[in-house]
């Protein structure tokens, strides 16, 4: 995409994301890059009845298509993330174990999906059978899986090629025990994600020079107690760039920024549950020498 | 559909690449939260792809489940929702367990997810609401520290749904003067309980129940509701809401 296109895209919704300085470096490129993503959808398929509060009337999947639709004719790089819970919620998931949810999900063109603890409702056997239907895999480093389809399906990270920009995604998931029945599990160990997270991410960043690493997460956004939350990740590795949570089901007003072990930002994110948002960030990234970059700003929040 | 920036531009060099090379720098990053309201359009043929399923489960879902003559609401730490969901909880237990004793039944407060149901028809979608999870119903029996233990972690939360045979009152965060049909547990040494699987294995930090053998009916929560609302209705008998405080509050 050149730079003329990117900025008559952007103005053309409406909305001027960003004005680049004119450059005097002819090497300078700019690239876009959307990130959509989703947590604890929760077989959500349609809008909240009318008796849900605050909730009500919201979400959708056929609006959540909708929207996914608009935004990849606008965009030239779109990826589609899901952290985790898609499954329980819903007389969709108890009638028909997760079908339909897999399905839609499908059509959507997710890239990757994390599991999140409701994800083993219908057995690891039933996470498996309706992920067949997936061309998408899952996502998950920090658990051991002993059930030979599960383990099939699961990888600890994907690599995700988005025209000039390289994307490594790895997934983390919480602790199992009392949360999840033994049976559904088959065998499936926790570790701890820090451990399990760190050299995935330094392999994505430093041997796979991805030049973004996102982290899908279902460990839960923030704990009173010890327990490894999104943001002790942040701030206890390095190499990632951006967490997508879920699992604590927080709709954050805006994502949070976490010194990591070096003092680097990493972005948290994380939206609520049900569908009824979307989260969307819009990337710049300019290519460019080590050292010089010339639309960089400052981090801002507001 | 409303768009809400929240961020704008980020500052990351990528260090770690010592090469003369280009690299990929993140010059800025901006955020928003999509709100997917009614004014978000619905793709219809995504539409027609739900529309069977949805057909299905409307047709299930809107099986009636008796009067109700009040709405029930659900709160702390008492609520006529949380008193007739443990009392169906009790009475269907000591059914499905025949023979063994039982003192009382209790349910996770977060494990009921609807705020209300409406006064009039209950459906079976209600019920599915309120209780999504495929939670199934255990007996176990505890010792009194086990007990106190318990309830202080209710009283901590503000108060858990309790059928009828037990009261307590919360005090700073604790269950004091607790009773079980109206005495005190200071008299007794063990004490049969019915509660979700989800909690017996140690859900809602009730680690200390794990360990402790338990009788699981194997049966979800949600279908033990519905039969016996079913029963009920098939007698003509509405289902019973008891009102009383079995949660007393002292400051
Ligand atoms: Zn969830």
């Amino acid at each position: 995409m050149n730079r003329r296109n990117f900025i008559k895209n952007t103005t053309a919704s409406g909305i001027a994301l960003w004005m680049p300085i004119p450059s005097i470096f002819e090497k300078e490129q700019l690239t876009k890059l959307t990130i959509l993503h989703t947590n604890d959808v929760h077989s959500r398929i349609d809008p909240f009845p009318a008796n849900s509060g605050r909730m009500a009337g919201l979400g959708g999947a056929a609006r959540r298509y909708q929207l996914i639709q608009e935004i990849r004719d606008q965009e030239e790089q779109v990826i589609l993330l899901d952290s985790g819970d898609m499954f329980q919620g819903t007389p969709y998931f108890n009638y028909f174990q997760g079908e339909l949810e897999i399905k839609l999900m499908e059509q959507m063109k997710y890239d990757a999906a994390t599991i999140g603890n409701h994800d083993f409702d219908g057995g690891a056997d039933g996470l498996v059978k309706q992920m067949r239907q997936a061309s998408f895999p899952l996502i998950n480093c920090n658990y051991t899986i002993e059930h030979e389809g599960l383990h099939q399906i699961t990888k600890p990270y994907r690599i995700i090629q988005k025209g000039p920009i390289k994307i490594g995604v790895l997934g983390v998931g919480i602790e199992l025990d009392g949360l999840v029945p033994e049976k559904l599990i088959a065998n499936t160990r926790y570790n701890d994600p820090i451990k399990a997270a760190q050299p995935v991410a330094t392999f994505l960043k430093e041997e796979e020079k991805c030049d973004l690493v996102i982290c899908l997460s279902h460990l839960g956004y923030q704990y009173r107690n010890e327990k490894v939350s999104d943001l002790v990740l942040a701030k206890s590795t390095r190499d990632i760039d951006l967490i997508l949570g879920g699992h604590t089901h927080n709709f954050l007003e805006k994502p949070a920024i976490q010194s990591n072990i070096d003092g680097q930002p990493v972005i948290i994110n994380q939206v609520g549950w049900g569908g009824v948002w979307m989260g969307r960030f819009d990337l710049l990234f300019e290519k460019n020498k080590p050292g010089r970059c010339l639309n960089c700003q400052p981090l801002l929040i507001g | 559909m409303k768009k809400i920036w929240l961020l704008s531009g980020i500052f990351l060099f990528l260090t770690a690449c010592k090469s003369k090379q280009y690299v990929q720098h993140l010059a800025k990053a901006e955020t928003a939260h999509i709100k997917l309201d009614t004014t978000a359009t619905a793709d219809a043929a995504i539409e027609a792809m739900i529309s069977p399923y949805r057909t299905t489960l409307q047709r299930e879902m809107s099986l009636p489940l008796g009067e109700l003559a009040t709405t029930l609401k659900k709160g702390k730490p008492n609520s006529n929702l949380g008193n007739w969901f443990a009392d169906i909880l009790e009475e269907a237990g000591r059914f499905i367990f025949q023979n063994k004793p039982i003192d009382f039944a209790f349910q996770n407060y977060g494990g009921l997810r609807l705020n209300a149901i409406d006064k009039g028809t209950i459906k079976v979608g209600d019920i599915y609401s309120l209780m999504p999870f495929d939670n199934t119903l255990c007996l176990m029996t505890i010792d009194r520290a086990t007990l106190q233990q318990l309830l202080n972690l209710m009283a901590a939360n503000g108060g858990w749904p309790i059928s009828k045979p037990l009261s307590y009152t919360l005090q700073e965060e604790q269950a004091i003067d607790i009773q079980v049909n109206k005495m005190s547990i200071a008299e007794r040494d063990s004490f049969h309980v019915l509660l979700p699987d989800y909690i017996a294995n140690g859900g809602d930090d009730c680690f200390f129940l794990k360990a402790i053998p338990r009788h699981n009916s194997h049966l979800y929560i949600r279908d033990i509701v519905i039969e016996y609302l079913t029963k009920l209705q098939e007698q003509g008998i509405s289902s019973p809401v008891d009102t009383t405080r079995r949660i007393l509050v002292k400051k």
